[in-house]
């Protein structure tokens, strides 16, 4: 039985249209049509696509927070209807709250989640594991960006969820904080052997970390492959950029990625 | 962290100075009756605080002031926090509310001499009603405005109803509920002077009144400084309230 069973899974919007006053037209957009996949436990999977596919729409219908028109998402086969305590999720835009330290942010979720054990405890635990020791008393606005999504990353791990959805969590992070940024997410997931599901744009940072890839087609999303990453774990990120199958494989997804991209364009999206 | 702007001091100084200066150039044009140069209002205050009259005054206006605006905080944050919440209220409430914000709140003496006479009690509802719906209108647009993503977090983390409320919607709304209280003190002051003047004298705008009547203009412009002090005086107390409290937002 796979960890995260996706069946059958779609979803539209309606998006309203203002047309002269009062006057409004609702058109219906499809987003995700009939995706279904699955998740080994403590396998690393990317979602990509090119931009503006559903790819945050899934993860967040994974989360729980976004229903599905059709079909569904289970968990240790167990069907999800909203946010999960096997789950966490780490947002693009961090999303951590401004007038609390780095400390109570992280606290937050273990409140949340009713952790009986030590909260201090925990809260120490993570906060040494991502790096962050010495800043628990730091606000956000004091930290750089990468600083502020290692308080993300250790605010989900701290609860210890089974699964941990990034929606691109280093997305808006500067290259070279990108780079360490991922070396220790692929440190953490080595050693923590979570499940992490992982929506990027960037293809390279899709090869370094996972282990399944999954592409995206344009609106509205469907599934156009799966591709096994057959690269050796632990990795050294830097080596594995210089060798052959890194190199194939990057020409491989970049080539399906086009692929859609001029699909879009040829639509006029 | 960067510190806060220093005061420019000596600007203020300079500024107060030429104020003074000025002031003195108009009135050694004029009589005194109709404006008294700043040595002969300062002139007057032995009196008026020998006699225990402007401390008096003044006691009694920051009363009135206070328990007035206490009550407006007291009433707006929470009812601003209950409407803010709960979509339904929002568009039951939104022609009241947005009535007795906009509409002179002096109207509304004469019928509140009628139902509650012309004592402390009445000049204090007066102040209430001229601050509560400042406060109450930003606390609501606080709640309202509080970044749905952050909400959506918590979501996710599995927060409760209350826990977002009481951890992101509250604190989010702090800085719009500290500029609600400081538009509240600009109107509260203006009320408790007005009251003074219109129920039952008392206090600093009783004097003015009384002193304005004898044309005693020296001792008239001593309770008119009192008043300005007080204003300025609150108005940097809350700034450095709202700098304090919102001190995340400058980032």
């Amino acid at each position: 039985m796979y960890k995260i069973q996706v069946d059958h899974l779609s979803k539209s919007f309606n998006s309203i249209k203002k047309k002269g006053v009062g006057r409004q037209v609702v058109s219906t957009m499809a987003a995700i049509d009939d995706v279904t996949f699955g998740v080994e436990a403590t396998e690393f999977l990317s979602i990509v696509g090119p931009s503006g596919c559903g790819k945050t729409t899934l993860l967040r219908m994974v989360a729980g927070l976004e229903k599905p028109d059709r079909g569904e998402v289970r968990i240790d086969g167990e069907r999800i209807s909203g946010p999960s305590p096997k789950l966490c999720m780490v947002f693009q835009d961090i999303l951590l709250l401004p007038w609390k330290t780095v400390r109570a942010n992280i606290e937050l979720g273990l409140r949340y989640r009713n952790h009986s054990n030590d909260i201090a405890a925990a809260v120490d635990r993570y906060i040494d594991l991502v790096g962050l020791k010495g800043f628990e008393s730091y606000y956000p606005h004091q930290l750089s960006g990468g600083m502020q999504q290692r308080v993300g990353l250790a605010r989900a791990l701290a609860v210890e969820p089974e699964v941990l959805l990034m929606d691109e969590p280093f997305g808006s992070l500067d290259a070279q904080t990108r780079y360490i940024m991922q070396r220790e997410l692929a440190a953490i997931h080595s050693k923590l052997r979570r499940t992490i599901v992982f929506v990027t744009h960037d293809l390279e940072e899709a090869i370094l970390l996972s282990d399944k890839i999954l592409m995206l087609t344009g609106r509205p999303s469907r599934i156009k492959e799966m591709i096994q990453v057959r690269l050796r774990r632990p990795r050294d990120l830097y080596d594995v950029k210089s060798s052959s199958v890194f190199a194939e494989l990057r020409k491989k997804l970049w080539n399906s990625l086009e692929e859609e991209i001029l699909k879009v364009k040829a639509v006029g999206g | 962290m960067a510190g806060m702007a220093r005061e420019p001091v000596v600007l203020y100084i300079i500024s107060v100075v030429v104020f003074l200066a000025v002031w003195q150039a108009v009135s050694m044009s004029t009589t005194p009756l109709f404006l008294p140069s700043p040595g002969e209002v300062a002139a007057a205050v032995p009196s008026l605080v020998g006699s225990g009259a402007l401390t008096d005054a003044t006691l009694s206006t920051l009363y009135v002031f206070l328990a007035g605006l206490a009550l407006g905080v007291a009433a707006g944050v929470p009812l601003g926090i209950v409407l803010g919440r709960f979509q339904v209220l929002n568009g039951v409430t939104y022609i009241p509310v947005t009535t007795f914000y906009s509409m002179p709140f002096v109207a509304l003496i004469p019928l509140l001499v009628i139902w509650t006479g012309l004592g402390v009690e009445t000049k204090a509802i007066i102040v209430f009603i001229a601050s509560v719906f400042p406060i109450l209108i930003n606390t609501q647009a606080g709640i309202q405005q509080t970044n749905h993503r952050l909400l959506e977090m918590a979501t996710s983390f599995g927060a409760t109803e209350q826990q977002k409320l009481m951890d992101i919607s509250i604190p989010f709304s702090v800085p719009y509920i500290m500029s609600g209280i400081r538009i509240a003190v600009g109107r509260a002051i203006v009320a408790a002077i007005v009251a003074e003047l219109t129920t039952s004298i008392s206090g600093l705008g009783g004097l003015l009144s009384y002193y304005g009547n004898e044309f005693a203009t020296a001792k008239m412009m001593v309770p008119l400084v009192m008043v300005a002090f007080i204003s300025l005086a609150l108005t940097y107390a809350v700034k450095k309230m709202e700098e304090r409290l919102g001190r995340w937002r400058l980032t």
